[in-house]
């Protein structure tokens, strides 16, 4: 390398830590210093009466993690977003697989019908689905008619997981329809050439080489849902308390935000496990 | 028997014609190679005999027995794709032994029968490496491997050489050569390189825009090709228009020649086809014995080629170019010097367009 050639390296690499410097502040300001409250928070003092002491740090708040209600309400949250992932899965994959083997012109209006209720306000989507799922909606009223009297599942764990399973199909669809699409045929086409039928096919080299598109979709789905909040709040009731509507509980009506905050943290910590659980099987691919 | 007999075959992709009624019969043991220039249709028939299209029209029999709609796994082919196609997330054991797990032969049996197939092609110090982890050459070995360990009836193979380097091609054409005898099975071999076909080949198929223009051994392709196309396509050559008089007699400009093939009956020009290295040069009006064509013409230019000379000549018929190999005792001529050009009868071809 030439002494210029030097220079030039290190200017680019000057450019490079500048442009940067706006996303840096961003990351600082937005994710690490609430993480860091939050994390602060976890260790404060709640006073008899719900305020909040910056002092005399302690883990009180999370003794109190390991108590019947916590556990089963974040047994209930994992339980639930795992039987959403799954189902996300199940009709995720289909979806994709038809989108990406579409010719392009189809695809592409296929894709923005996937997104257009993604773009639509996720409340008035909950309850456009508490509308349906509602005794006087149209399953309902469907039903009734028919004689198999009232529909009731509004209020019911399954309603929840319905409505995640809406919420959060997206993320599911679009990294399977990515990794299908960026999938070599050619290899399908081998398989079948070594006397595999087209099931088998699809089992031996198609769902093994969008494998990455599965993990990332299902920590895309995985983890919102583990968290979720306006769903449960929405379509739950009050026997299906999950994690989500139990943190906020915290910070509203209990006013223990030390407690809230180190669920939060526990919230965190789960999904943080799942992030390095998708770049260890993608790191493993390379 | 026929291995793979084509009857009026036509694939077309919507209003394309892709390949245009052929017909074809490879016979059992050959090594047939498919040549021709990009996009001229080598790999959708292939693809047609492998099973992954279909033909619009025609009939495509394998074994003697007519496969029609069978997929691809019901057909007793196996692939060597351009790009091997080797499977990313299995060992190079794994890749070899799909096809025979895929026909239910027992685990053990399918291990030990793809390690020898993986000891002909000399990897067998790579057993658990993964696709990624090989070289160009030693992936088209795996794919190879993986492909005859099932012992097809027709190995079909698509340009499996074109990624290679040029030595690693040449070792390799060699080795898919001893490869070929020691096996006897049936090869299609697609290439758009004219050498790998003339030297790899027992016959040779030209095909340009989807149609089949002739299947010769390679010594015919390369001497007497018939179609202008062919013979372009096929190392260089001398195209010149002759005239044909009533009697049927040949002349180039103004000389008589004799030709391999009398002139069609009726037509009035022909093309000639004549290869520069059939093409003698000596000095002017020196006497030639036997039936030689001879005309008059003077030296243009001379090309030094190392291993050769590659001369222009005007003629009264238009200019030839001639090489002459590079030879201690070879005479060689200058520009402006006049000289007699002679050539074989059986060395001109007379071309269709
Ligand atoms: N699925 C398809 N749909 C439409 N046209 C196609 C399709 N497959 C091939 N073709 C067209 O058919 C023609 C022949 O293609 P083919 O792949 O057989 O050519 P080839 O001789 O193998 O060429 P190359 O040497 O470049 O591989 C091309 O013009 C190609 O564009
Ligand atoms: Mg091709």
């Amino acid at each position: 390398m030439t002494s210029l050639d030097h220079a030039a390296a290190h200017s680019q690499a000057r450019k490079g830590r500048l442009l940067a410097t706006p996303a840096g502040l961003y990351i600082v300001l937005f994710f690490i210093v609430p993480l860091l409250i939050i994390l602060a928070y976890s260790f404060a003092t709640r006073t008899a009466t719900g305020r909040t002491e910056l002092s005399g740090w302690n883990l009180e708040s999370y003794d109190k993690l390991f108590t019947g209600l916590v556990m089963r309400t974040v047994w209930r949250s994992f339980w639930m977003a795992a039987v959403t992932t799954v189902m996300c899965l199940i009709v995720a994959y289909p979806f994709a697989y038809y989108l990406a083997t579409r010719a392009a012109k189809v695809r592409n209006v296929l894709l923005v019908l996937v997104m257009i209720p993604f773009w639509t306000n996720g409340l008035i989507r909950i309850f456009a689905i508490r509308f349906m799922l509602g005794s006087d909606g149209p399953i309902s009223q469907a039903s009734e008619s028919l004689g198999f009297g009232e529909f009731r599942i509004l209020f019911t764990p399954t309603a929840v997981v319905l409505g995640m399973l809406y919420s959060f199909l997206t993320f599911m669809i679009l990294p399977l329809y990515v990794a299908i699409e960026r999938m070599d045929w050619k290899l399908v086409e081998a398989a079948r050439d070594l006397y595999a039928d087209g099931f088998t096919a699809f089992r031996k080299v198609t769902l093994p080489l969008t494998k990455s598109g599965i993990i990332a979709g299902s920590i895309l789905v995985f983890v919102p849902s583990f968290g979720s909040y306006v769903v449960p709040e929405i379509l739950g009731g009050a026997k299906t308390l999950l994690l989500g509507s139990y943190i906020a509980r915290q910070f509203g009506q209990a006013r223990n935000f030390p407690f809230g905050a180190a669920l939060s943290v526990v919230l965190i910590v789960a999904m943080l496990i799942a992030v390095v659980i998708n770049q260890r099987t993608e790191a493993s691919e390379l | 028997m026929a291995a793979v007999e084509l009857e009026a075959v036509t694939k077309r992709f919507d209003n394309f014609v892709a390949v245009d009624n052929i017909d074809l019969e490879i016979s059992d043991g050959e090594f047939f190679s498919l040549l021709g220039p990009s996009g001229c249709g080598k790999t959708t028939t292939l693809r047609m005999i492998a099973g992954f299209e279909f033909p619009t029209a025609g009939r495509l029999s394998i074994g003697g027995r007519e496969i029609g709609l069978d997929p691809p796994n019901k057909r007793p082919v196996n692939t060597v794709f351009q790009n091997y196609a080797l499977f990313p997330h299995m060992n190079v054991l794994e890749n070899v032994m799909f096809g025979l797990l895929m026909q239910k032969v027992p685990k053990d049996q399918a291990r030990d029968a793809a390690a020898k197939a993986i000891n002909s092609v000399k990897l067998e110090a790579l057993l658990n490496r993964k696709p990624n982890q090989l070289s160009g050459g030693q992936q088209q070995r795996v794919a190879l491997a993986r492909a005859l360990v099932n012992e097809p009836k027709v190995l079909l193979l698509d340009e499996p050489l074109g990624a290679l380097d040029l030595k690693l091609r040449q070792e390799m054409q060699s080795e898919l050569k001893s490869l070929h005898s020691e096996v006897g099975i049936t090869f299609v071999y697609v290439t758009h390189d004219q050498e790998e076909a003339l030297t790899m080949s027992d016959r040779i198929g030209v095909m340009s825009e989807g149609k089949l223009l002739q299947v010769d051994d390679p010594t015919r392709i390369y001497e007497h090709p018939a179609k202008r196309f062919v013979a372009d396509f096929i190392g260089e050559i001398n195209l010149i228009e002759g005239s044909v008089d009533s009697s049927g007699t040949v002349r180039l400009g103004d000389e008589v020649i004799a030709c391999a093939s009398p002139a069609p009956s009726g037509s009035q020009s022909v093309t000639i086809a004549l290869r520069p290295e059939s093409i003698d040069l000596t000095v002017e009006n020196e006497r030639i014995g036997g039936a030689m064509n001879q005309i008059p013409g003077i030296v243009a230019r001379r090309t030094y080629f190392g291993d050769s000379h590659s001369y222009d000549i005007e003629t009264s018929g238009g200019t030839l170019s001639i090489r002459r190999d590079n030879r201690p005792l070879n005479t060689i001529f200058d520009p402006g010097q006049p000289v007699t050009v002679s050539w074989h009868p059986d060395a001109s071809n007379l071309l269709e367009d």
